[in-house]
């Protein structure tokens, strides 16, 4: 077999389509568990009952807590709606290839505003929750239909229209890498406004960079900038891919751990191993 | 370090909220169950000294089954002086571990309202309705064997 087709950016990718498969296959539930977490104490606070701590509660804090030492790996690895988002895109790209046609691009004006709209929804269903109404709308949520479909229920039919916006999702996520996660996740606006910890995320001295070079930008599923190293802000949107690591021509890109550092693919086994034990002593 | 610091102050807060509104609201129920448990305590007394209702289920054990979430579940009810007493789990294989555990908060429910017509638990509605469908089905046993 020929050497070059180990390389560590195939490894690290086959890697990571096991970890993300394996999630999907035996904890797919993990989102939706987290976010009636947060559903449960809004929908409790609102009217005017003691915040209970339910097993949604523990597996949100639980995830939360992970999210803030290893940042959103999660999103990354383990999310089924992500994990769905990912094959999608990948086939589209695969047939890109052979038809020899270009993928489309997001415009990069429309990164930041696009953005700002998971905040959006997320303020939606918090309100929802707290006057009592999100209850009442049944068959108009996209995870609903997913989780049905996912655990082989296909009587859907009172969920049209979370089956159409189900649909609109799917084909964003076709077009644009993680278009639901950077753009739409209300989870994901949550783990945005944590603090996290910035010791395991992906950093880079801009002074060491070759010039003009942008590719870890270019890579980047959410088209992100690398902090700089010692800074102790980092970027809400990255989930923890490592694409841009393995991409730097110059070996720029670094976790931050000194002990990780050409380890890479190991820790993010670990990761995946610790996030998974974290999960279901929560009780998911 | 700014963002970090403003996001370190967001959760602190979000947190002390929660646990004041918490604290708050637990001091309300505990007064408004005090209040309870007397009229409760002389409505008993007043029902001693009326005829005690006869009530519609039959003292025993029975088993109920209903339809949850992804599978069968399987209940056990125990009918003590009338009064459902207990609420088992006897089986629920195919059901989602987080969801099926909240959901069992209207086994609470059941036996406070001795009744299986109590509200669904929020977000995890197919499980409570299967405990809840399987305390019914094991009430109507109770039923039937009361007016034999």
């Amino acid at each position: 077999m020929n050497k070059k087709f180990f390389t560590p950016k195939k490894v690290h990718a086959y890697v990571r389509a096991a970890i993300q498969l394996l999630f999907f296959l035996f904890l797919p539930s993990a989102f939706t568990t987290a976010f009636s977490g947060i559903k449960s104490v809004l929908t409790q606070i609102g009217t005017g009952s003691p915040v209970v701590m339910s097993s949604f509660l523990t597996v949100l804090l639980a995830l939360c807590a992970y999210t803030v030492v290893f940042g959103r790996f999660f999103c990354g690895y383990a999310c089924a709606f992500g994990t769905l988002g990912d094959a999608v895109h990948a086939l589209y790209l695969f047939l890109c290839k052979k038809c020899k046609k270009k993928p489309v691009r997001l415009k990069k004006s429309w990164k930041k505003p696009l953005s700002f709209l998971k905040y959006a929804v997320l303020l939606a269903i918090v309100l929802l929750c707290f006057t009592g109404v999100y209850g009442e709308i049944t068959g108009w949520s996209p995870w609903d239909v997913f989780s049905m479909l996912r655990s082989g229920n296909f009587k859907v039919g009172a969920y049209w229209l979370g089956c159409v916006l189900l649909v609109l999702i799917l084909a964003g996520m076709v077009f644009c890498e993680r278009f639901f996660c950077r753009f739409l996740c209300p989870m994901g606006a949550v783990f945005t406004m944590l603090p996290v910890l910035p010791f395991f995320s992906v950093r880079r001295q801009k002074a060491n960079c070759a010039k003009g070079c942008t590719a870890c930008q270019k890579i980047c599923p959410s088209d992100l900038e690398l902090p700089e190293k010692g800074s102790w802000n980092g970027n809400g949107d990255c989930f923890q891919c490592q694409k841009c690591l393995e991409i730097c021509p110059k070996k720029n890109a670094e976790s931050g751990f000194r002990f990780f550092r050409g380890n890479e693919i190991w820790f993010a086994v670990l990761r995946a191993v610790i996030l998974a034990a974290v999960l279901i002593l929560a009780g998911i | 370090m700014q963002v970090f610091a403003v996001k370190i102050i967001n959760i602190m807060l979000a947190v002390s909220l929660v646990c004041t509104y918490n604290a708050v609201v637990n001091d309300r129920k505990e007064q408004e169950t005090a209040a309870r448990q007397k009229l409760a305590e002389q409505q008993a007394q007043a029902a001693e000294e009326n005829a005690a209702p006869a009530s519609p289920y039959a003292d025993g054990t029975y088993t109920g089954e209903a339809q949850g979430y992804g599978g069968p579940v399987k209940m056990e009810v125990t009918i003590e002086h009338g009064q459902i007493t207990d609420c088992t789990v006897l089986s629920a294989e195919k059901e989602d571990t987080a969801y099926f555990d909240a959901a069992q908060g209207v086994i609470d429910e059941v036996l406070d309202e001795q009744t299986a017509e109590v509200d669904t638990v929020s977000g995890a509605t197919f499980s409570s309705r299967g405990i809840l469908g399987a305390v019914e089905d094991a009430l109507e046993q109770a039923k039937a064997v009361q007016h034999e």
